[in-house]
């Protein structure tokens, strides 16, 4: 049976592992430098804030070194990063008292030069509209949702992040739909107002 | 909305924004009904423009920052630090022994299902070309309904021409012990019968291979094997023989995995112990070796099989191998010397 892209990206994610049950820090670098943006950003999104994301990536990256040696191997070293940062985003969202829209403060600034500050303006305010409708997810439907759709995540995969059934996670995703479309189609938001 | 397909129509729809992917009979499904529908193909286009509209938040998919990365790096290398010297052994999974103890069940109902099948009926079927044959004991004709039950003790199917089930559904029967399988040809059937019943076990290896050629199908096929096997029911021979060869030969990793799964909780036999054996030796993914191991681990138990605890042996000193599957191969080997 031929290696695909998928099988060498989980014997290399594996390695790193095994390093880090070792205690070397490469394995631990590597990890990181693979996975910390993609956690950063969905934690991100299930936090909506950019600094508590940080916390709990890096959260997420200690609790690895820490419980490397209960990692087994069956599961993709993947999708057991992703659970170990949707369990930390819960707890910090139960410890804290949650924000239902975020400042458009808050949100991850794009510093590109060269683009019209009328244009920039634009896109954090759709970028904003879209978070806010986000916010209006439950913590379960936006979870199974931002990892179907910013990360690309199958149905079987995120089912194995989230610990719940294949049939659970279409059933988020799509309550999720209904409630963003019900949020949409009341035109609450102006930049809906705005492009229709 | 108010077709009567709404339903399966989103799940299909959001199963294609989401990337997961549909079966080859299901998307033609919904390519036709949409072409068909305005009252779907405006719902389908809603729930595009949304998926799309989420998109905008993609601007805000930049790398970390410098300064968190020096912050994270700093404390990861604080963290490993203060493990060295202080690195933890594997741990043995305390699930093992009661996968022996499933294994050991597992192996009773398996006795049981060859003895049964030692004096199981001859099969009384005339095959045709493009549709499942059902022949009632008795010889009667059967009507053709718009839906149609059909119990497996009583009649058998005739699958030889390979005909193409659609809208597959699988479900517990309301008789204990039992299960259903409905499916479409010209018109809906289900199947009622035990798992070991020889119509019930042809149904479930034709949609596991030909008549289920995509990665959907396949899985939730196996899925449905694989939960009544873990409720302990027999498993049937063409089954055994289906999985080895999904195994082999399936490049999706996740489904050779699920094979791996169910061939490891079955009771051992030398065809699944030699099928496990060839897949640790060869297979490409590593959760799939970690599997064999857990599976042969078992075989060496049950068949006290000293080639299964040489393979294992060889496995647990590779250097080339993974240090999980070796780990996996050592611990293996210990719970078999206990």
């Amino acid at each position: 049976m031929e290696a695909s892209g998928g099988d060498r990206d989980e014997e290399a994610d594996l390695e790193s592992m095994e390093q880090v049950r070792r205690g070397e820090a490469a394995g631990a670098a590597r990890l990181f430098r693979r996975y910390s943006g993609p956690l950063l950003r969905f934690t991100g999104r299930l936090l909506g804030n950019p600094a508590e994301a940080e916390e709990a990536t890096q959260d997420v990256f200690l609790k690895l070194m820490a419980r490397a040696n209960q990692y087994d191997g069956r599961a993709p070293v993947r999708s057991w990063l992703f659970a170990i940062a949707t369990n930390a985003c819960r707890d910090r969202l139960r410890r804290s008292v949650r924000r239902k829209s975020v400042a458009l403060d808050a949100v991850a600034e794009v510093a590109e030069p060269g683009i019209p500050v009328d244009e920039r303006l634009a896109d954090r305010q759709r970028r904003e509209t879209v978070r806010h409708a986000l916010s209006k997810l439950s913590d379960e439907q936006r979870e199974a949702l931002v990892l179907a759709r910013y990360h690309g995540m199958p149905y079987a995969d995120i089912a194995r992040t989230l610990n719940i059934s294949e049939g659970a996670v279409k059933t988020r995703i799509f309550r999720a739909m209904e409630t963003l479309k019900a949020h949409f189609s009341e035109g609450d938001s102006p930049w809906i107002a705005a492009t229709h | 909305m108010d077709c009567r397909h709404t339903l399966k129509v989103r799940e299909l729809a959001l199963a294609r924004l989401a990337g997961s992917p549909a079966e080859e009979e299901d998307a033609t499904f919904l390519a036709s009904h949409l072409a068909s529908c305005a009252a779907c193909r405006a719902e389908v286009e809603g729930m595009e423009a949304i998926w799309t509209r989420l998109g905008d938040d993609d601007a805000a998919d930049l790398a970390p920052s410098a300064a968190f990365v020096a912050r994270a790096s700093a404390a990861l290398a604080a963290a490993a630090r203060a493990r060295a010297g202080n690195v933890l052994p594997f741990r043995v999974r305390p699930a093992a022994d009661n996968l022996l103890k499933a294994a050991i069940v597992l192996l009773a109902g398996g006795l049981g299902f060859l003895l049964a099948r030692g004096v199981d009926r001859p099969l009384t079927l005339a095959g045709t070309a493009a549709l499942p044959t059902l022949v009632p004991r008795g010889g009667e004709n059967v009507a053709l309904v718009s839906n149609r039950t059909v119990d497996a003790s009583r009649a058998a199917l005739d699958l030889s021409g390979k005909p193409r089930l659609a809208n597959v559904a699988y479900r517990a029967a309301e008789e204990p012990g039992r299960i259903a399988v409905s499916f479409d040809v010209t018109t809906r059937y289900t199947v009622v019968g035990r798992p070991e019943d020889k119509s019930v076990a042809d149904l479930l290896v034709s949609l596991m291979s030909g008549a289920a050629e995509t990665e959907g199908a396949r899985g939730r096929a196996l899925d449905f094997v694989s939960a009544t096997t873990r409720e302990g029911a027999a498993v049937s021979p063409e089954i055994v023989s289906l999985l080895r060869r999904t195994l082999e030969t399936d490049k999706n990793p996740g489904v050779r995995k699920k094979a791996a799964e169910m061939l490891a909780q079955m009771p051992p036999t030398p065809e699944i112990r030699d099928a496990l054996a060839q897949a640790l030796k060869t297979d490409a993914n590593p959760a799939v070796r970690i599997l064999a191991v857990e599976g042969l681990a078992k075989s060496a138990t049950v068949l006290k099989d000293q080639t299964t605890i040489e393979t294992l042996r060889q496995k647990a000193g590779d250097d080339r191998e993974n240090g999980y599957v070796r780990s996996q191969a050592a611990l293996a080997l210990k719970r078999i010397e206990i």
